[in-house]
């Protein structure tokens, strides 16, 4: 048997999730929050908006990507569903790989929803906007964003599911979850400041260059600047290397998460 | 129904209080002061939130200017003190935005006139818009460190290199390719504003400016042709002639050239150079009156 039937049946599941439309209704709501935040700076608004909006964005897919991962893990365990999933000739690792597409593919819509919902208040955000220098806003460079987001998600809901087949708490699973993404937003800029300081000892900087190394750095998902200022320039080549670094360490948690839930007493 | 519209009246009831104990509630400080911000606070405590960051840090920043401008704290203005530390935040700023304009142009257009006769920070500032000049290509943050030095440092050969600087950026306005050279030939460096006219002539395309960078050159020429003839002078009798008929009269000119600007060209007493009336500006004629 294939992990086919289990993402279908996940994805269906995560279309019905109250999550799923009341972060879109917060999304909207949050692209107002952003415009009023950006009438209160002088210049340009446009920019400031736009900073917020996708800022917003960001942490929306992030945590969906958490939320239904962790959650839809647990409750197959804690509704006993995965008793009867399990009585069909389908191995366990599966299970996880099938949890894994359903929760991707729930991302990719949530995502791209989400695109469309930001990218058209933005537009209209800067076309209100009474700037002397109109700011460009290139839709284009949002959606390049949104791709990273995307894979940012997927990377993120391999690592839900592992923490909801390691820890038997939700709500520590859902924190783990949350803290390593926080860590590995920070962990660019702490080996940034780290290097640099004459101040913190040798033994210090060689903990935060493993911990650099080792840790999934999701700032690599993080081309917001790119999409607001038309000046920076990225080679496609970055995007390729993004891609393959979030396909080998996804396949690796999932290798992780497999290899618990095999050993795992339901 | 009943019990909802006691409740609701004990919340009425209640408001006369609340409006008592905030008003005698102790204050801590009700002005607003300049924070230094660090820029590895800031970083750490933000993760993925570089940029907005910087903004509410410029929200504050203007906030806290627009106190000062109208002046919400009474007859309390920003210390030198308080300057710096905004100059600093800008500095920060920029660390989490490199690509943000604004904080900038407040930076160059405004602060610089705050803090004039302090020539550590009016130095600050201008490596700040350097600094920021290197990702960001505006022609308006050259000009600000040219204007600088020139205006408040009185460094008039860095301010024209910093405005040639900005003459040659896309959107700049002709007028600074007029500007750079009367700078240099002011500070004495006839030699380089000829050199920068003769530059900035080969690249003007027919038009308004190029007929001016002619008349300058021409200008130019001439002082440097009696700044020439001076010394010619110095070094045959050892002293400053006390005029440029002087020249004349001794046969090494033949007359004095004319300032094409309508001014006269005159010997600075003490330093022994040639320069004009009409300070290369257009010399307006006394109109006459009926």
């Amino acid at each position: 048997m294939n992990p086919f039937p289990v993402a279908k049946i996940t994805f269906r599941e995560l279309l019905k999730e109250k999550s799923f439309l009341g972060l879109l209704i917060l999304q909207v709501f949050l692209l107002f929050v952003s415009k009023v935040i950006s009438n209160v700076v002088a210049g340009d608004t446009v920019k400031v908006a736009m900073d917020f909006a996708l800022s917003f964005f960001f942490f929306t897919v992030a945590l969906y990507a958490v939320f239904v991962s962790v959650g839809s893990t647990f409750r197959d365990l804690s509704e006993k569903v995965v008793y009867l999933i399990l009585s069909k000739p389908l191995k366990r690792s599966d299970y996880v790989l099938g949890k894994f597409l359903g929760c991707t593919v729930a991302v990719a819509l949530f995502t791209f929803l989400s695109f469309f919902i930001v990218t058209s208040g933005i537009l209209i955000i800067s076309s209100t906007a009474n700037l002397y220098i109109p700011h460009v806003v290139v839709v284009e460079r949002i959606f390049l964003l949104s791709l990273l987001v995307f894979l940012m998600g997927v990377f993120l809901s391999a690592f839900g599911i592992l923490f909801a087949v390691l820890f038997t708490s939700q709500v520590l699973a859902l924190i783990s979850a949350i803290f390593l993404f926080l860590a590995g937003l920070e962990l660019s800029p702490v080996k940034e400041l780290v290097v640099s300081s004459k101040y913190v000892s040798p033994v210090n900087k060689l903990i935060v260059q493993i911990a650099y190394y080792l840790f999934p750095n999701f700032s690599l998902f993080d081309i917001k600047d790119y999409a607001v200022h038309l000046s920076i320039k990225v080679s496609p080549l970055f995007f390729a290397l993004v891609f393959i670094y979030s396909l080998i360490y996804t396949s690796a948690v999932l290798f992780v998460a497999t290899y618990l839930f095999d050993r795992r007493e339901l | 129904m009943k019990r909802l519209l006691v409740a609701f009246l004990l919340v009425v009831i209640s408001i006369p209080f609340m409006l008592k104990a905030d008003k005698i509630k102790p204050r801590v400080n009700e002005l607003a002061p300049v924070l230094p911000y660090s820029y590895s606070q800031v970083l750490l405590s933000s993760p993925g939130l570089r940029s907005p960051a910087a903004d509410l840090l410029f929200m504050n920043l203007c906030y806290l200017t627009g106190n000062d401008v109208f002046n919400q704290w009474k007859e309390r203005k920003f210390t030198q003190e308080e300057w710096k530390r905004l100059i600093g935040n800008v500095e920060v700023i920029e660390k989490l935005d490199p690509y943000y304009f604004d904080p900038l142009y407040y930076l160059g257009s405004y602060v610089p006139w705050k803090v004039e006769k302090n020539r550590e920070l009016l130095l600050k500032i201008n490596s700040i818009l350097l600094q920021g000049n290197r990702k960001i290509k505006d022609w308006r943050l050259p000009f600000f460190v040219g204007f600088n030095y020139f205006y408040f440092l009185g460094d008039k050969v860095k301010g024209a290199k910093y405005l040639k600087m900005a003459s040659q950026m896309e959107g700049a306005p002709p007028y600074l390719k007029l500007l750079v050279p009367r700078l240099y030939a002011e500070s004495g460096k006839i030699d380089l504003a000829i050199a920068v006219t003769y530059e900035e002539l080969k690249r003007t395309k027919e038009g308004p400016v190029k007929k001016e960078l002619e008349k300058r050159l021409k200008a130019l020429l001439a002082i440097k042709e009696l700044d020439r003839a001076v010394k010619v002078y110095r070094s045959r009798f050892g002293k400053c002639p006390s005029g440029l008929q002087e020249l004349v009269k001794s046969g090494i000119i033949r007359a004095i050239p004319e300032d094409p600007y309508g001014g006269k060209f005159y010997i600075e007493k003490g330093k022994c150079t040639v320069w004009t009336t009409s300070n290369l500006r257009p010399v307006k004629k006394p109109t006459s009156s009926r």
